[in-house]
């Protein structure tokens, strides 16, 4: 009873102050290279402007009448910045387990992370709420600059954005954890993780109407994202209220919580696997 | 005389490190180089899975561009020359390794160095600087000749993609593109021991070279302010020149022009590249943070 709130006693309170300090390190890691905050929110625009671009060179203005036609937005500036908003959430929560679990094998101190008494689900998610913190602090700037330079006309609903943009990440999180158990057992699940998001990328129809897709459009019905980008569009650029885009969430709520189960019981299984052949702490 | 000189003057280990000859340096490239292949063999899988990522761009590219156009391709044939939109892309593609890899080999071998604690004991060895520059490049630089053509095979077989045009063209300004790119590469490696955490600013280049440059659209489409600042990167050059001798399509200048301005950067930005990697070097080990991360 000495020391009741101490790492050596699990405790709500101890678990607090894991995901502080981890937040701490991180943090000062961040501070460590200033550039860097600089470099990340150019990133995304940089991106997002060469599709524009790209649109540009090929229907000569920034609206497509077969996008229209399509989906009921022309303007592709709007769809597609605000299909990207919506998967630089969910890439956070898809990658930061995979890319933090092998950070902690690089250097060395994972086994010892491992053995510390803090629950595995906060060793896995404690590195994603800073980095949500930092995705939306860029989104922001991004959004601003796009409203400066295209002037697209958006009608934010906020409570329903944030309840999406919340799902997007629970939904999301299941493929976290799965690629943070391919980590364990692969160690190096770089390419893995890009191919994965390659996938989830085309499936969402984040850059092009599902119905380009033609028959494959069916496996979009798998993929959290399609759902949340389905709806954050609808919100945004076609006025939907909440109660339509609620068949939307129930399906990402399904997600949330069914995937998460399944894919939380595999990364045991893949971990055990690990742990058998000793390698956990290997790089 | 101690014991480690009479070793050495017995002439018993002329071959070895620690005396500088043609044979050690190369010893220590293949050292080097094998590290790469057993990193390489380590994580099979991950490089296997790799391989895929092309095909995976080119859907997403060719989706995009079916989703915006419907096939309409009026407004982009008047500008690239051509209505294969496909080849147009693969053809800037041919860069998008190299430049990846002049980036990404030698900022981020040294960045890998610096994390794990060996870059300092790395760069005290008898080993010429230009040895351990190639050693860090040369594997990547397969692997990316390897990805550059999986994607050709890939855009061959699944979008039909093939070339005709001034071949002899293309192979020249590819040569000229990535013995710049790699002279680029040695100012780079500088760049990253002052920088050290080099990470986020490669990605960053390697995302504004092909929005300034225009991977995937003529830079005629840019803003005319951006415009300028393209026109300065030679890079944009070659896409240009890679462009006309595959579809025809008209350069941005004449195109003797442009094949001077990338002979130049060929012979010029590998030795400055070099001169500056050395100069950024000994300025760390002055300071004595060469080590540190």
């Amino acid at each position: 009873m000495a020391a009741p709130s101490s790492l050596c006693r699990r405790s709500f309170w101890s678990e607090l102050r894991v995901v502080w300090a981890f937040s701490r390190i991180n943090l000062l890691v961040y501070s460590r290279y200033p550039l860097n905050p600089f470099f990340d929110s150019i990133w995304t625009m940089t991106n997002i402007f060469q599709l524009v671009f790209t649109g540009v060179m090929f229907v000569g203005a920034y609206y497509s009448t077969e996008l229209s036609r399509l989906t009921g937005i022309g303007d592709f500036v709007s769809y597609w910045v605000l299909g990207g908003l919506v998967m630089t959430y969910g890439g956070i929560t898809l990658s930061t387990i995979a890319g933090s679990l092998r950070q902690e094998m690089q250097q060395g101190t994972l086994e010892s992370c491992w053995m510390a008494p803090i629950r595995r689900f906060v060793l896995l998610t404690n590195r994603i709420l800073l980095n949500l913190l930092w995705v939306t602090v860029f989104n922001t700037i991004n959004v601003f600059v796009v409203f400066l330079i295209f002037k697209p006309v958006w009608n934010p609903d906020w409570f329903s954005i944030i309840i999406i943009l919340l799902l997007t990440i629970l939904s999301n999180y299941s493929f976290g954890i799965l690629m943070g158990g391919l980590t364990v057992v692969s160690k190096n699940s770089g390419q893995i993780l890009g191919v994965w998001s390659e996938v989830l990328m085309i499936l969402s129809a984040y850059q092009f109407p599902i119905a380009v897709l033609g028959e494959w459009s069916v496996l979009s019905n798998f993929v959290p994202y399609y759902y949340s980008i389905r709806a954050f569009r609808a919100v945004v650029l076609q006025n939907a209220t909440f109660q339509m885009i609620i068949p939307d969430l129930v399906f990402l709520t399904l997600f949330s919580t069914v995937f998460l189960a399944l894919s939380y019981a595999v990364f045991k299984r893949l971990e055990s696997v690990a742990k058998r052949r000793g390698s956990l702490g290997f790089y | 005389m101690g014991s480690t000189e009479k070793v050495l003057n017995s002439g018993h280990v002329s071959g070895c490190l620690v005396t500088r000859s043609p044979s050690s340096e190369l010893r220590a490239l293949w050292a080097l180089i094998n590290v790469d292949l057993i990193h390489l063999r380590r994580y099979l899988l991950n490089f296997l899975i790799g391989l895929f990522t092309p095909f995976f761009l080119l859907l997403t590219y060719y989706l995009t561009v079916m989703g915006i156009t419907g096939g309409d391709l009026t407004q982009f044939s008047r500008l690239a020359g051509t209505r294969d939109f496909m080849a147009y892309l693969v053809a800037s593609y041919l860069f998008v390794g190299y430049v990846s890899n002049a980036l990404w080999s030698m900022g981020e071998s040294l960045r890998g160095m610096m994390v794990w604690g060996v870059f300092e004991v790395v760069i005290m060895t008898p080993i010429r600087r230009a040895t351990l520059l190639i050693a860090w490049t040369f594997t990547s630089f397969l692997f990316t000749t390897i990805y550059t053509l999986m994607v050709l095979t890939m855009a061959w077989l699944v979008f039909g993609v093939s070339f005709t045009g001034n071949l002899l063209l293309v192979l020249l300004v590819l040569l000229l593109t990535v013995i710049s790119l790699y002279g680029f590469g040695f100012f780079y490696a500088g760049f990253a021991i002052l920088l050290k955490e080099s990470h986020k600013f490669t990605s960053f280049i390697q995302n504004i070279l092909p929005l300034l440059c225009g991977f995937t659209y003529s830079i005629l489409v840019l803003p005319r302010e951006v415009q300028v600042i393209s026109r300065i990167i030679p890079l944009t050059y070659s896409i240009d020149t890679l462009r006309h001798a595959l579809f025809d399509s008209p350069t941005l200048i004449p195109l003797s022009h442009e094949l001077l301005i990338l002979l130049i950067s060929a012979l010029i930005l590998p030795i400055l590249g070099y001169w500056t990697y050395l100069r950024l070097e000994s300025k760390a080990k002055r300071e004595g943070t060469l080590g540190r991360y």
